[in-house]
């Protein structure tokens, strides 16, 4: 039960000085009046509030939507992610006691040492996907929904948690009409009353700004929620299928639940001005069976979408295209010796991080191709990328011919000519996403949410008109930081007759 | 003299221009009185801000991994910043045409320092990176005013400035989860760059809770922006530099 304060009317008001509203018009404290540390008091109208369940409740309450709670949260958080930013981190997508997350383990002791055993025990190589992560992402959902609805409820106002500063006004007229020239002074501010109540013929209320300008930071919290909640839609009902390295030519599947298979049709690099990459594109075409479904480009930043399904070019990486042909222009059959033995006319390779180094045999003319590939080789004045090309006599091991290629070309051995096209290779993923729509929107709240906080901030004013001989006092409480700001003081003088400070 | 050829001449002819000119401005601060200080303090901040844009656009040097371009970003930023919030007041403009005039300097001595890592490309990555450099100006503008008397009350700045700060922040982070799901089709992931991030938000979420729903007030609301402009200009210099140290992008790409 949140709605602590929920009933019809006001029942709370607070504030942080000793002497705040309730004290000054009560020469004593009244039975209700609660004392909250030393320098809180909360008032509470005669005969609420007394059971113990409901001051549980009451505390619970302004525990959960109190700044400090979320202040706590917010540093939990902080040492969260500077640990994960501080130590090595498997990726999520990495299950616990898989192969690759052994082979993930072993790369991170061969840096780190048995330091990695010690952190690996106290579970800090997955920080991210803790259960104790979980559960702090889960708090921050529950405060942001507790400080939303503070927000926008009204009879669920909070009591007030940070310094006020008290202003008092000494009015001529009488109580009655000091509370409408209040009403007007608080309309003519842009707010209006979010509660009011009555008590020993002392007229209270709480005055919060109206309209959407009220809304608009509860929106902040509001996104959050769906942020958080996207990421576990993802989990659930989302699919990311397995990265595909595709050649120029090449056909694979996109994974076995789409029915899908993917051909690389066509890249194109677009070059900046000192040479590195701006743009990579590729063309591809969607097949089912034998049938192009749809052809799509893709790039870097640039991702297709197909019947629910998103195509991402996730990198790109060299490869070459490898032919060879006789003295007298036959091509002739080559055949990769450690992947794919199928012979083919023109065959291409891929060289990623682990394998930069790829053996061919031409059987035809008795001959052994070594390619080995570096991104760039200084030693030979090679800025950008090269190929070492080494050809052997397959029945002895003779070396017959050597190059180093900067690009595309050729190497002789006797009569045959070995050709080499240097391309590029794309890596694709296929992943079908039903929560990215939840992100989109919870992200775009919490963007508004956040330029309202900041354009028109939240502003609470604390009101209280009592009687007294000869007219009326009217009492305001404000965040100390409103004090100056100028719709409070334009509040003060369209209240004020003459202040008495 | 630069090559009109070279790529790099825009940000190579109006760096040193915009660092003589923030010069000026600060000799014209201390000497003079009138506004010539705060116009040349605004010529100098946009002659550098344009310098360092077409280096970005030309070259694609990003602040991310280019320590001092990241530097001198900041230090524009700031220039420009004390400009917008605080027309009024010379000391403040003055101690910010400092700073920036120091920056590009900085710039000018070693602008080819670089860390080698990966870097996302694209008008997403772009704009994370404009939002973040702007957030940095804005912090560090904050941290200058707080010890600095000026027109207005320094809580009530101080406040304005991280609400700013963290505003810009949250627009970088949007950006960057924009071009990350584009490019990788994943909004968030928990990559070392990205936790630097965001830790660098939280600080400045959790000094602008305390200033604005806690009452910090005075010294403590001076140590909590000194605080947080030092956590987020060393999440922009240092993070990209911390990571390759540790080997820990490298681990968790492979991861």
């Amino acid at each position: 039960m949140l709605a602590v304060h929920g009933s019809p009317g006001a029942r709370a008001l607070t504030s942080c000085h000793r002497r705040d509203i309730i004290s000054a018009f009560a020469s004593e404290p009244p039975p209700s009046v609660l004392e909250w540390g030393s320098e809180r008091m909360i008032f509470i109208q005669p005969g609420l509030a007394t059971n113990v369940i409901e001051r549980v409740c009451n505390a619970v309450w302004r525990l959960a939507v109190s700044p400090r709670t979320a202040l706590v949260t917010l540093a939990l958080l902080l040492v969260a992610t500077v640990l994960g930013g501080l130590l090595p981190q498997a990726s999520p997508a990495l299950e616990r006691g898989s192969s690759q997350y052994d082979a993930w383990l072993g790369q991170a002791r061969s840096r780190y040492g048995s330091s990695v055993d010690v952190l690996e025990s106290l579970g800090l190589l997955r920080v991210f996907s803790s259960r104790l992560f979980r559960l702090l992402l889960a708090l921050a959902s529950g405060v942001s929904l507790l400080r939303m609805l503070q927000l926008w409820v009204p009879p669920w106002v909070s009591p007030c948690r940070f310094p006020v500063a008290r202003h008092t006004l000494s009015l001529r007229c009488d109580s009655e009409e000091a509370w409408q020239r209040v009403m007007r002074a608080v309309a003519m501010t842009g707010q209006r009353l979010a509660r009011h109540s009555e008590a020993h013929g002392v007229k209270y209320a709480v005055a919060r700004r109206k309209g959407p300008q009220a809304w608009v930071p509860g929106l902040f919290y509001l996104g959050l929620l769906p942020l958080l909640l996207a990421s576990v839609v993802e989990h659930r009902w989302g699919w990311a299928g397995p990265p595909v390295e595709l050649a120029l030519g090449e056909t694979q599947s996109l994974g076995r639940s789409t029915g899908l298979a993917v051909r690389l049709d066509q890249i194109t690099f677009h070059a900046r001005d000192d040479g590195t990459m701006q743009r990579f594109d590729s063309l591809l075409g969607l097949l089912r069976g034998a049938l192009v479904e749809k052809r799509v480009a893709v790039g870097l930043g640039k991702p297709a979408a197909y019947r629910g399904l998103r195509l991402y070019q996730l990198g790109f990486g060299p490869s070459v295209q490898v032919m060879a042909h006789a003295a007298e222009g036959d091509a002739l059959q080559v055949k990769d010796m450690l992947g794919d033995p199928r012979p083919q006319h023109a065959l291409r390779l891929r060289f990623s991080g682990q394998q930069q180094e790829r053996l061919l045999s031409i059987p035809e003319a008795d001959l052994v191709v070594r390619l080995l590939h570096y991104p760039s080789l200084q030693t030979r004045g090679i800025q950008g990328r090269a190929l070492h090309v080494q050809i052997h006599r397959a029945s002895d091991g003779l070396l017959l011919a050597e190059e180093y290629l900067d690009g595309s070309g050729q190497v002789g051995a006797g009569d045959t000519t070995v050709s080499v096209v240097f391309e590029y290779y794309v890596t694709l993923r296929a992943k079908r996403e039903p929560g990215l729509s939840l992100a989109v929107a919870g992200g775009l709240l919490m963007l508004v949410g956040m330029v309202g906080f900041v354009v028109c901030p939240p502003r609470d004013v604390w009101l209280s008109v009592r009687s007294r001989r000869r007219g009326s006092v009217c009492d305001l409480e404000v965040a100390e930081r409103d004090v100056q700001a100028q719709w409070f003081l334009r509040l003060v003088s369209q209240v004020a007759e003459v202040s008495d400070g | 003299m630069a090559s009109l050829l070279d790529p790099a001449w825009p940000g190579l002819l109006l760096g040193p221009g915009a660092f003589l000119t923030l010069m000026a401005a600060v000799v014209v601060w201390r000497t003079r009185r009138g506004p010539l200080s705060g116009w040349l303090l605004t010529a100098g901040c946009l002659l550098g801000v344009a310098g360092l844009v077409s280096m970005g656009v030309r070259l694609g040097w990003r602040p991310s991994n280019r320590p001092t371009l990241a530097l001198a970003a900041t230090g524009m930023a700031t220039g420009l910043w004390s400009v917008a919030l605080y027309g009024k007041s010379r000391r403040v403009q003055g101690l910010a045409g400092l700073v920036a005039g120091v920056a590009m300097g900085t710039f000018l001595v070693a602008p080819n320092a670089v860390v080698p890592g990966v870097q996302g490309g694209g008008l997403w990555f772009g704009l994370d990176e404009v939002f973040f450099v702007l957030a940095c100006g804005v912090l560090l503008l904050g941290s200058i005013c707080a010890d600095v008397p000026t027109s207005r009350p320094n809580d009530a700045a101080t406040r304005w400035v991280l609400a700013l700060g963290l505003l810009l922040q949250t627009m970088a982070l949007g950006s960057r989860a924009v071009g990350v799901q584009l490019a990788w089709g994943a909004y968030w992931w928990w990559g070392p760059v990205g936790s630097w991030r965001l830790a660098a938000w939280l600080s400045t979420a959790i000094a602008a809770l305390g200033l604005w729903q806690m009452g910090w007030a005075g010294r403590r609301a001076q140590i909590a922006v000194h605080v947080v402009t030092a956590a987020v200009l060393l999440v922009l210099l240092g993070s990209v530099p911390l990571v390759r140290w540790l080997g820990l992008g490298e681990l968790y790409l492979r991861g």
